[in-house]
């Protein structure tokens, strides 16, 4: 069964860079560090990089080059209302190649739901993002995930599980709109010690409305602890 | 001196985090892992089952194997010693297939303790001898039969709010009780 979901996760971004207007293909690592800092209150924080492998643009050859796209550092403090409820507001502090740095206001509301064999996620989240020069963009953003264990009723340490995620996204810059899309699907492992190590693929696709349609297909590989 | 530090803390963390954790776990087996013992007792008890799903759970040290199956439209659930001894039989239910009396107990105990509260499964735990559970089986003979109910609930009260699993004896008065702990699921939220 992992075997089967590790070969449709690498074939994936192949069957995609044949398609679209323009596309990308790159590396996604994360790193994210989760802990209590009192009773219900809890304290996140996380880094995440795009590091470009190859563009293309239709009709044109490939050109395969290493580059940083960008950077994340994100901090989140986060109220739990229930074990299933939590309100958090955070921070993002964006390194951009080729644009200016960004500053980035994040607020979120998140419902989780158990499922009998899988649970499900939802993710309500509004943000808003400052950089120079540029207006503020202003986005909404709804990410429903569902996590399902591959060997048993209910994920426990030690095993492997498959998570499927979908986030609609809409903006709003200087009266301008834009819908973006973001699918993930990973191969996750709980191991020891409420530590997951997850991968998969991050397929984005926006400019739905325009001619230069875009996909970014991202291997995305990360680490999430909580301590 | 700064890839010293942050050598130390990637090393540090996980070490820190393996310390801390009670092993719980329950994987799926082939149905020839399970013990013969096992398989015997439960082909002579649910004649004309369909599927078996086995699975070995590990449990603060005790180890166990459990059969999931669905029998005359009802989701089973049979525990066995490593040996292959039946251990129980755990049957889940619905809040409206219980008895009046039972549900009022619950909802009295529900109510007095707890502001809100929701539930999320019932379990009718049958424990017994081998032949005592197979005779509960085959002729609905309830001698030597200890029946209780295992539910997972979501309770606010005074001691927070919690997931909960309560074990209630068979008229619906709480044994004991423990905390849920819901594995992590920032994955799913950042």
């Amino acid at each position: 069964m992992i075997r089967i979901v590790w070969i449709i996760l690498l074939a994936l971004p192949m069957e995609l860079m044949g398609q679209g207007r323009i596309t990308n293909f790159g590396l996604f690592p994360e790193f994210q560090l989760g802990f209590s800092a009192a009773e219900n209150l809890k304290i996140t924080g996380k880094i995440e990089s795009q590091l470009g492998m190859v563009d293309k643009v239709a009709h044109e050859q490939a050109d395969w080059r290493y580059y940083h796209n960008q950077t994340d550092f994100q901090g989140f403090i986060g109220k739990s209302l229930n074990p299933f409820v939590a309100i958090t507001g955070g921070y993002q502090y964006r390194l951009e190649s080729g644009s200016d740095n960004s500053h980035r206001a994040i607020q979120q509301i998140s419902f989780l739901q158990r499922k009998g064999t899988y649970q499900m996620a939802h993710r309500f989240r509004t943000d808003q993002t400052f950089a120079p020069d540029d207006p503020i963009e202003y986005r909404f953003r709804y990410q429903v995930s569902i996590e399902i264990p591959l060997e048993g009723q209910s994920l426990d340490p030690g095993e492997f599980y498959l998570v499927v995620s979908d986030e609609p996204i809409y903006s709003l810059q200087s009266g301008e709109s834009g819908l973006e899309n973001r699918l993930v699907a990973a191969l996750g492992h709980l191991s020891k010690g409420k530590q997951k190590f997850q991968a998969g693929i991050d397929y984005r696709t926006d400019r739905f409305f325009d001619a230069a349609f875009r996909q970014r297909t991202w291997f995305k590989f990360g680490w999430y602890l909580s301590l | 001196m700064v890839w010293r530090i942050v050598c130390i803390f990637f090393v540090w963390i996980p070490i820190a985090a393996f310390g801390q954790e009670k092993i719980e776990r329950e994987y799926r087996v082939k149905e020839k892992e399970a013990p013969r013992e096992a398989r015997e007792w439960l082909n002579d008890a649910f004649e004309g089952r369909k599927r078996v799903k086995w699975f070995r759970e590990e449990t603060s040290g005790k180890s166990s194997y459990e059969a999931k199956f669905n029998w005359e439209e009802a989701d089973y659930s049979v525990e066995f010693d490593l040996s292959g001894k039946v251990e129980d039989i755990e049957i889940q239910k619905n809040w409206e297939d219980l008895l009046d009396s039972l549900r009022e107990n619950l909802q009295a105990y529900f109510d007095e303790n707890y502001r809100k509260w929701r539930i999320e499964k019932i379990q009718l735990q049958f424990s017994g001898s081998p032949d005592d559970l197979e005779d509960l089986i085959d002729e609905d003979e309830m001698e030597g039969i200890l029946s209780r109910y295992e539910i997972e609930y979501y309770g606010e009260g005074d001691d927070g709010k919690n997931l909960w699993e309560g074990t209630f004896d068979k008229d619906g008065h709480l044994i004991d009780k423990r905390v849920i702990i819901i594995p992590p699921a920032d994955n799913l939220f950042f």
